[in-house]
């Protein structure tokens, strides 16, 4: 594989960091399910109190894993597939900000200085610093994007003629709609979030702060799903033994997300005051969009395994579903792209539900919600990192996987795990169950007077897939710590390379071939929705000003006599 | 290589196109024939800080809801069977939710701004509200009721728990101030009148009374106990209220005293 030496470091730093990381993530990821069902009726454990640790449960899990990830990756996509350097200097100085950000964050958040939760909405308040973390976290991000742009025009210059490889158009879309996402969010903590936590300004507009948290956090979701489409894109059919059924389908859904990712978090607040609702009917119009990608995904990645079953003997309109490797041990990543697939399908439906105007207000804020998102962030996305974390690491260490047929099991496991987690929280959701909420001390428990018998079978139910997600994970701990542990061979290094499937049809349409028309259209798209409602909102003389709230107080802060 | 698009691929996006606007369709049906739909901009409304409920006509009623940390006000809303209730919510301190389980009601109660929902009750029941938007270490105990009565002439809200009860009018100035005090600092958040648990003990009875804190010990709450208790609130946990700590405020002296006096005064 061609990678620098510096890089090769980064790379190796940046994905297994945030499995380390991952450890507390996953271990109070099963402690909530536990409090939620009154397992544990109590408000803290261990030093942690709930809120704090689903405060750090979001972050690292949501933030911190998927960003590493994602940029760790994309340096290897980038690299292996261009066969080019890349700008060593920028990508040192995004994985210095991306630690110094996590670390930061995580201080306040263990300190108890930011139990704000993942979405930090105002007027709730947390440290400073716990602000300047996420902002040098999403500089470092950038930092590292840019370290791969001279290498990308280098290589058009070079390569007039030739197609830019599908993976690199995959990642470059990822943080495209990463880049857009992130101007927002960043106005939000710079401009508004940081002065008043340091009280300089008094007041400042919540909506305006929430409309701007939401403009970056439905593309954070696609940021999210990106990386693993490029794997299902680029990796998948050569697993599954054959080849994509059409690289333009690949090319066009990338550069559709890229389009149509910002311009639709109104969904994400439909109950909110303050929003116009023809702004939000609008949104909802845009959200229905992404229907065009995802089918076409649905079909193509379907018809590449066809190609691959059918290419070993698979035979008939759905028999040949039965001759793909699921068990092979030799090639263990087809399961981990395979069951992310399954999941997802489940995901996207619940997701239109979410989506869909007032449908929403039967599931808002209710357990519902986590109960869909674990089944798109907790489902392809966490097994695509964890099956190509694995993967990456082995290989660039020139190391070795002892237990392959323990690592096939792995996405199973998780698989059955997470749909019966999530199964619960649905149940709980429809019936009002509130998601974020320490149940065990009240709804849950029977001496509360707020106690409801009817949420207790699917918080059970929940506990029941948490213990399975534990397993699953626990498992993956074991097999890759292990090969961690074996013994390095960096000649290795040398045959290593990225799975790149060819495509079965290598179609040349000349409309998916350029980058810059699709970024000019997202921001045209992103105008049009976002500018008028926004600067509807930052001068309405209906809303009032709000003062900080430290979460564990009802006085107002900065108001001492 | 082909310069065209394969046929399957031009299918699935044609058949993408029309199953999403065969639901967009269903939808904007649902809003136009049916009334489904969510939350406006409100014009010229501005944010209110106490909770109401007055009768429009015979079935049409109008609740103002205040939501702050950890409770709602009112906490308790009684309605005949048939009521449709314009409910405007707005909250005085961080962001909460507002779910009227059992119904489509389900509204982000946002400081500075006021929110607004109407709601049909048809059958008699206790439809409890849920607060779902996660607002400090106490948002688990935010919750309130709506019961709705059959064979009721009008609606009430039973015993507001913030309520300010009548002020006598020999009432010792140090009692007033302490009562001032109550609703200025927050006290009224966790802390109710009327003998209810809200987040921490009521303060109904609570002069003279036997308190058993975590340590196994117990004290016969008297002047010095209530001042300790204001000052370093974590010097003794009442047993039952482990899960939830009060944090310290800054008060003067003479500010403990009236409020001393004031709790004194509940009984």
């Amino acid at each position: 594989m061609h990678i620098q030496p510096a890089i090769r470091k980064i790379v190796l730093i940046e994905l297994i960091l945030p499995i380390v990381l991952l450890i507390f993530g996953i271990y109070h990821g099963l402690l909530q399910t536990l409090y939620r069902a009154g397992y544990i009726k109590v408000a803290s454990m261990l030093g942690i109190n709930y809120y704090q640790g689903l405060t750090a449960h979001g972050v690292i899990n949501a933030i911190v894993l998927t960003t590493f990830f994602a940029v760790a990756f994309g340096h290897v996509v980038v690299t292996s597939c261009l066969k080019k350097n890349l700008h060593v200097g920028l990508a040192a100085s995004g994985f210095v900000l991306l630690l110094i950000g996590t670390l930061l964050a995580a201080a306040m958040i263990f300190t108890g200085h930011a139990s704000v939760l993942y979405t930090f909405y105002p007027p709730l308040k947390a440290h400073p610093l716990f602000y300047v973390g996420l902002a040098l976290f999403v500089v470092g991000s950038w930092l590292s994007f840019y370290s791969w742009i001279p290498t990308y025009r280098l290589w058009r210059r070079e390569n007039p003629t030739r197609k830019v490889p599908l993976a690199v158009i995959g990642i470059f879309s990822t943080f495209i709609v990463w880049q857009i996402a992130t101007v927002p969010v960043a106005v939000e903590v710079l401009f508004m979030l940081l002065p008043w936590s340091l009280g300089w300004v008094a007041e400042i507009n919540i909506v305006l702060a929430r409309t701007l948290f939401w403009f970056f956090g439905h593309p954070l979701v696609y940021f999210w799903l990106l990386p693993t489409y490029v794997m299902y894109y680029t990796m998948l059919p050569k697993l599954a033994g054959g080849k994509l059924f059409s690289d333009f389908a690949g090319r066009f859904a990338f550069l559709l997300f890229c389009v149509l990712s910002a311009p639709l978090g109104f969904h994400h607040q439909f109950s909110d005051p303050g929003i116009g609702v023809n702004w939000k009917a609008l949104h909802t119009v845009l959200t229905s969009f992404v229907a065009i990608p995802s089918m076409m995904t649905a079909f193509t990645l379907a018809a590449s395994m066809e190609h691959g079953a059918k290419s070993v003997g698979g035979t008939g309109l759905f028999r040949w579903w039965g001759k793909l490797p699921y068990m092979d041990a030799q090639r263990w990543l087809f399961p981990y792209l395979f069951c992310g697939l399954v999941i997802f399908i489940f995901g996207g439906v619940t997701g239109i539900i979410n989506a869909s105007f007032s449908m929403n207000s039967l599931i808002h804020n209710t357990a519902w919600i986590p109960a869909h998102f674990h089944l798109t962030v907790g489902g392809p996305v966490f097994l695509g990192i964890l099956g190509m974390s694995l993967y990456l690491v082995t290989g660039l260490l020139g190391s070795d996987i002892r237990n392959k047929k323990l690592a096939l099991w792995v996405p199973y496991l998780w698989t059955l795990g997470v749909c019966t987690f999530s199964t619960g929280l649905f149940m709980g959701g429809l019936k009002g169950e509130p998601r974020r909420t320490n149940m065990g001390l009240s709804y849950v428990n029977p001496e509360s007077t707020g106690f409801r018998s009817e949420w207790i079978s699917g918080a059970s139910i929940g506990v029941l897939g948490g213990v399975i997600m534990t397993l699953s994970v626990c498992l993956f701990f074991f097999v890759f710590f292990r090969m961690l542990a074996e013994k390095k061979d960096l000649t290795k290094l040398d045959s290593f390379a990225l799975i790149e499937s060819e495509a079965y049809h290598d179609e040349n349409i000349g409309f998916v071939r350029n980058l810059k028309p699709w970024i000019v259209a997202a921001v045209i798209a992103v105008l049009c929705s976002y500018a008028i409602p926004l600067y509807n909102i930052a001068t309405s003389k209906d809303i009032v000003g709000a003062v900080p709230f430290a979460p564990d107080s009802p006085m107002a802060q900065g108001t001492k006599k | 290589m082909s310069d065209r698009i394969h046929g399957s691929e031009k299918k699935v996006i044609s058949i993408a196109i029309l199953v999403s606007a065969a639901h967009l369709f269903i939808l904007a049906a649902a809003a136009l024939f049916y009334g489904l739909t969510v939350p406006d901009c409100l014009e010229g409304v501005k944010p209110f800080t106490e909770g109401s409920l007055s009768q429009k006509t015979d079935r049409h009623y109008e609740l103002h809801m205040v939501a702050r940390m950890w409770n709602f006000d009112p906490a308790e809303v009684v309605l005949p069977v048939g009521a449709r209730v314009d409910i405007f919510v707005s909250s005085l301190d961080v962001t909460h939710g507002f779910h009227i389980t059992g119904t489509n009601l389900n509204l982000a109660a946002v400081p500075g701004a006021v929110n607004y929902g109407r709601v049909v009750f048809g059958k008699p029941g206790v439809y409890p509200i849920v607060c779902n938007e996660y607002c400090g270490i106490a948002h688990h105990g935010m919750y309130g009721t709506i019961r709705i009565v059959e064979n009721l002439t009008a609606g009430y809200l039973p015993a507001k728990k913030d309520k300010v009860p009548e002020v006598a009018s020999n009432e010792p100035p140090l009692v007033t101030q302490g009562r001032k005090l109550y609703h200025e600092k927050g006290c009224i958040a966790c802390h109710s009148l009327d003998g209810s648990q809200v987040v921490g003990p009521t303060f109904k009875g609570i002069y003279g009374r036997l308190s058993y804190f975590t340590d196994g010990t117990s004290i016969k709450a008297d002047e010095a106990y209530i001042q300790e208790s204001i000052l370093f609130p974590q010097k003794k946990i009442v047993k039952g209220f482990e899960s939830v700590l009060m944090p310290s405020f800054p008060v003067t002296p003479e500010e403990v005293q009236g409020l001393v006096e004031f709790i004194k005064s509940v009984k």
